[in-house]
C-alpha cells in the first residue's frame, strides 16, 4: 500500500500580495464598463474588443510574468490568475489579447529567438498584437500528430504547403502559429514537427471564413499555396515542435476560462431564486457553487505548478474535463429550474432568454476548443500509469 | 503541502501501514474494539492533534483524517478529534480516552434543564467505546455520557448506536447552533471520504493494469480508462474542496466540501466497482472495506443535498453581485 497519489495537485493559495491587484481590476472593470460600453458575456471568445484589449495593456495588465524587457512586469503566476479570473467574471470583452497572452506569447519567451521576442511580445503586452492558433488541420483534429501541412526549407526561406481549419479569428488577428511538418513521418509520430510564425496580414495566404452554426464568423480555413516565409520565422528547434505544441497547450487548458463560460447564467438562477424559497432551485445553486469552489481550486493550484515550473498537462486535463461538464450542467439544471423558451432577441444578451439561445448553442464547441473530453481522459487515464 | 504536514502525511501513513490490516477491519466489525490501533494513534499524539484552533492544526486534521480514510481505520480517531477541539472551543477541556460527536438532527425528545439532559441520541459512532460525546441540544453545547440504549451498525460495519439520557448531568457550554456539530462533523467526514476515495482509485488503477481479458489489460480498453479518469477528477475536486476548508473554516467552504466528497463517494465507489467486477464483491478482497464507508460516510453528518440547500440559501442570501466576492475571499 503507498499513498502517494499519482494525479497531484499540491495545494495552494493567492498571497495576500494579491488583494490588491484584485481591487484595482474589479474597480477598473466597472468604470470600463460605462466608459466603454461594454456588456458582460461570461463565453470569453464572444466579444472582441480592440480598445478594450488597449487599456488593459496601458494597465500593465497583460504579460504580467514575462521579463521586463519584453514589457512585462515579473509578476507571479498567481498574480496573471488573479487579473485573468477578475476579466472572466466580469465577462470582459477580452476576444482580442487572449490567446497572445495565455499562450503564444509564453511560448515565445520559451522557445523564440531574441529577435521574435523583440519584435512581438511588447505589442501583446500593449493590447495590440493578436495571436491565432493553427494546429487543426480538415483531415486532423484530436489526432494533432498526424497533420499534413508541410514547411520545405531552401537556403532563402522555407515554403509551406497546405490547409488549417477552425482558426479562430485568423480574418483578425496579427499572427498565427503554425504547426507543420518539417520532415515526412517516421515511424516516431511526434518527430518532425515544427512551428512557425505566419505573419496573417502580409503572407501570401488565403483566408476563407468558415460561419459557425450560429451564423458567427469566428472560424476559418487558412490555406497554404507554395507560400514562401523567410527563414528566421522558425520558432524553437526545427524538429521540436510536438514538445513546443505540448507546453503551448498546458496554458491553453488550464486557466479559468475553461470553467467561466456559462458564469452568467449562474447569476441569473441565483437572481431568480430570491424569495422563491424553492429547495429544488436553493440545491441545484449549492451544488453548482460547491463546484465553482472547488474547480477554481484546482485552478489556482496549476497557476502555482506554473509558477514553480512544473508540467500540469494531467491536472490541466482534469480543469478542462471537469469545466466543462460544469459549464453544461449550469446551463442543463438552470433550464429545468427556469423554464424558458430560448429566444434570439438582437443583441439584449442581459435578457435570460437570449443570454440562453446564445449559450446553448455555443456550448457544444465549449467541449471542443482546446481537445474534446475523450482526450483529456485519455491524457488523465495516462497521468495515472493504465496507458 | 509545507514541511511539518509533508513529514506528518508520511509518517501517519507509515504508522498505519504497520498496524491496520485487513483481520482487524474484519473483527472491529464483529464489535472487538481494536486496542492495539488505539493505543498506536494515542502514543503517536495524534488524539490532541486538532485541540487548537487556528489554521495549522486544521491542516494536520485533515491530513489525519484522510490518512484514516484511506486504512478505513476501525477507531473513533476523528471523533475524539473532533470532540476534543469542539470542548476546548467551547469549554476550555479536552476529556481523555474515546470520545465521540452527535449528530443533533438526530436527537429526539430532548430538553436541557439546567445540568440535566433528557432525551435520546441516535447513531451515534463508536458511541459504545467513547467516554462521553459532544453535541448540541436546545441551542447549547454539551458533553454528555453515553449512556447506550441500543447497539447498531452502519453498512460499513462502524458502530452507530443509540444513547438516551433521563435528566442525566451533563457539562453545559454557551449558546451555539446546531450547525457547529454538522460543520465539524462534515470536515472529518469530508477528509475520511477522500482519503477512501484515493485509495479506491489507487486499487482500481492498480487492478486495472494486472488483470486482463480478450488478452489486454483493462486499463487498455478507453471505457475502463474513461472510468479512470472520471474517478481521478471527482477525487481531485473532493481535495480541491476540502482544502479549503483549512484555510477558513467557513460554512460555505465546509458546504462545498462535503458537497463534493459526497457526489464523489458514490460515485467513485460504483465505478471502482465497475473495475473490479465481481473479485470487488467478495468478502476476501478488500475494496470493500473502502466502498461500504464511503456509502455511509457520504450520508453522515449531512448528505450532498443537505449541504447543497445550506450552500444554496448562503448564497442566494449574498446575492448575485457579490457571489463573486464571496468566492474569492476564501483562497
Ligand atoms: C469554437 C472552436 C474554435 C476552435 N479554434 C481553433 C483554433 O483556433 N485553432 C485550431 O487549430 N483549432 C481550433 N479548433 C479545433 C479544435 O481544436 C478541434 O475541434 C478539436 O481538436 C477536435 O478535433 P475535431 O473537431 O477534428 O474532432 P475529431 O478529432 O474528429 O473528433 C470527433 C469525435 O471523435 C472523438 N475522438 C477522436 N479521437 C478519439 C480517440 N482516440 N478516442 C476516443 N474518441 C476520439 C472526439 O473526442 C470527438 O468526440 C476550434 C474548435 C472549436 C469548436
Amino acid at each position: 500500500m503507498t499513498s502517494e497519489p499519482s494525479l497531484k495537485f499540491p495545494p495552494a493559495s493567492l498571497p495576500e500580495s494579491t488583494d490588491k491587484l484584485r481591487s484595482e481590476v474589479r474597480k477598473f472593470l466597472l468604470k470600463s464598463q460605462t466608459e466603454l460600453g461594454w456588456t458582460p458575456r461570461s463565453n470569453f471568445m464572444s466579444t472582441f474588443s480592440a480598445e478594450f484589449s488597449k487599456s488593459i495593456g496601458e494597465m500593465g495588465w497583460l504579460g504580467l510574468t514575462w521579463p521586463k524587457k519584453y514589457g512585462g512586469q515579473e509578476k507571479s503566476a498567481l498574480e496573471r490568475f488573479v487579473v485573468t479570473e477578475e476579466l472572466l467574471a466580469a465577462g470582459a470583452p477580452v476576444a482580442a489579447h487572449w490567446v497572445a497572452e495565455r499562450q503564444s506569447g509564453p511560448l515565445l519567451i520559451k522557445y523564440g529567438t531574441e529577435e521574435q521576442r523583440e519584435q512581438i511580445l511588447p505589442k501583446i503586452a500593449k493590447g495590440e498584437c493578436y495571436f491565432s492558433i493553427g494546429m487543426s488541420e480538415p483531415d486532423s483534429g484530436s489526432d494533432l500528430a498526424s497533420i499534413r501541412t508541410r514547411a520545405k526549407k531552401s537556403p532563402n526561406n522555407w515554403t509551406i504547403n497546405g490547409t488549417k481549419v477552425w482558426t479562430s479569428n485568423a480574418h483578425i488577428n496579427h499572427w498565427m502559429i503554425l504547426l507543420a511538418r518539417t520532415e515526412q513521418p517516421s515511424e516516431n509520430r511526434h518527430a518532425g514537427m515544427s512551428q512557425f510564425l505566419i505573419d496573417l496580414k502580409n503572407d501570401d495566404i488565403i483566408i476563407n471564413p468558415i460561419p459557425n452554426m450560429l451564423g458567427h464568423h469566428e472560424f476559418n480555413e487558412v490555406v497554404f499555396n507554395e507560400t514562401a516565409i523567410p527563414l528566421d520565422r522558425i520558432i524553437g528547434k526545427e524538429g521540436n515542435g510536438w514538445q513546443q505544441v505540448t507546453a503551448e497547450l498546458a496554458y491553453e487548458r488550464s486557466g479559468p476560462e475553461r470553467f467561466l463560460s456559462t458564469y452568467n447564467v449562474l447569476l441569473e438562477l441565483i437572481n431568480s431564486a430570491k424569495n422563491k424559497n424553492d429547495g429544488e432551485i436553493d440545491r441545484t445553486i449549492g451544488k453548482l457553487t460547491a463546484q465553482l469552489v472547488s474547480l477554481r481550486t484546482m485552478s489556482i493550484s496549476i497557476a502555482g505548478m506554473l509558477e514553480r515550473g512544473e508540467n500540469p498537462d494531467v491536472a490541466a486535463a482534469v480543469v478542462k474535463d471537469t469545466g466543462n461538464e460544469f459549464e453544461r450542467q449550469v446551463i442543463e439544471l438552470t433550464r429545468k429550474a427556469l423554464p424558458l423558451e430560448p429566444t434570439l432577441n438582437g443583441n439584449n444578451i442581459e435578457k435570460y432568454e437570449s443570454m440562453m439561445a446564445e449559450l446553448i448553442m455555443q456550448l457544444p464547441s465549449f467541449s471542443f476548443r482546446g481537445g474534446t473530453p475523450e482526450i483529456m481522459r485519455g491524457i488523465i487515464a495516462r497521468g495515472l500509469g493504465v496507458r | 503541502m509545507t514541511e511539518t504536514t509533508s513529514i506528518l502525511h508520511e509518517s501517519i501513513n507509515k504508522l498505519f501501514n504497520e498496524i491496520v490490516n485487513k483481520k482487524d477491519l474484519d473483527q472491529a466489525e464483529t464489535g472487538i474494539w481494536a486496542d492495539n490501533i488505539w493505543k498506536a494513534v494515542t502514543i503517536a499524539g495524534y488524539l490532541e492533534a486538532w485541540d487548537e484552533d487556528n489554521q495549522e492544526s486544521n491542516q494536520i486534521s485533515l491530513i489525519i483524517g484522510q490518512a484514516s480514510g484511506w486504512h478505513a481505520l476501525p477507531i473513533p480517531l476523528v471523533e475524539t478529534m473532533a470532540a476534543r477541539h469542539l470542548s476546548n472551543k467551547y469549554l476550555n477541556l479536552c476529556p481523555d480516552g474515546p470520545l465521540t460527536i452527535a449528530n443533533p438532527y438526530l436527537i429526539e425528545n430532548s430538553s436541557l434543564k439546567n445540568s440535566q439532559l433528557t432525551g435520546i441520541a441516535k447513531n451515534i459512532p463508536f458511541a459504545r467505546h467513547a467516554n462521553q460525546l459532544v453535541t448540541v441540544v436546545d441551542e447549547k453545547f454539551v458533553l454528555a455520557p453515553c449512556n447506550i440504549t441500543q447497539e447498531s451498525r452502519n453498512i460499513a460495519g462502524e458502530s452507530r448506536d443509540n444513547v438516551s439520557w433521563e435528566n442525566s448531568e451533563v457539562i453545559v457550554g454557551p449558546k451555539v447552533t446546531r450547525d457547529i456539530i454538522m460543520e465539524t462533523g462534515a470536515i472529518i467526514r469530508s477528509s475520511q471520504i477522500c482519503g477512501a476515495l484515493h485509495h479506491a482509485l489507487q486499487k482500481s488503477t492498480t487492478y486495472a493494469t494486472e488483470r486482463k481479458q480478450f488478452g489486454r489489460q483493462l486499463g487498455k480498453f478507453q471505457s475502463i480508462q474513461n472510468y479512470l479518469a472520471k474517478m481521478a477528477s471527482l477525487t481531485a475536486m473532493a481535495e480541491a474542496a476540502l482544502s479549503n476548508t483549512a484555510q477558513m473554516q467557513s460554512p460555505s467552504s465546509i458546504a462545498a466540501a462535503k458537497i463534493c466528497a459526497s457526489e464523489a463517494a458514490g460515485e467513485v465507489a460504483s465505478l471502482s466497482h465497475r473495475i473490479h467486477g465481481a473479485i470487488g464483491f467478495t468478502h476476501e478482497y478488500s475494496l470493500h472495506h473502502l466502498t461500504r464507508r464511503l456509502l455511509s460516510w457520504r450520508e453522515e453528518f449531512g448528505a450532498e443535498t443537505w449541504w447543497q440547500n445550506k450552500l444554496g440559501k448562503i448564497v442566494i442570501k449574498t446575492g448575485s453581485e457579490n457571489l463573486w466576492k464571496m468566492i474569492t475571499s476564501e483562497n
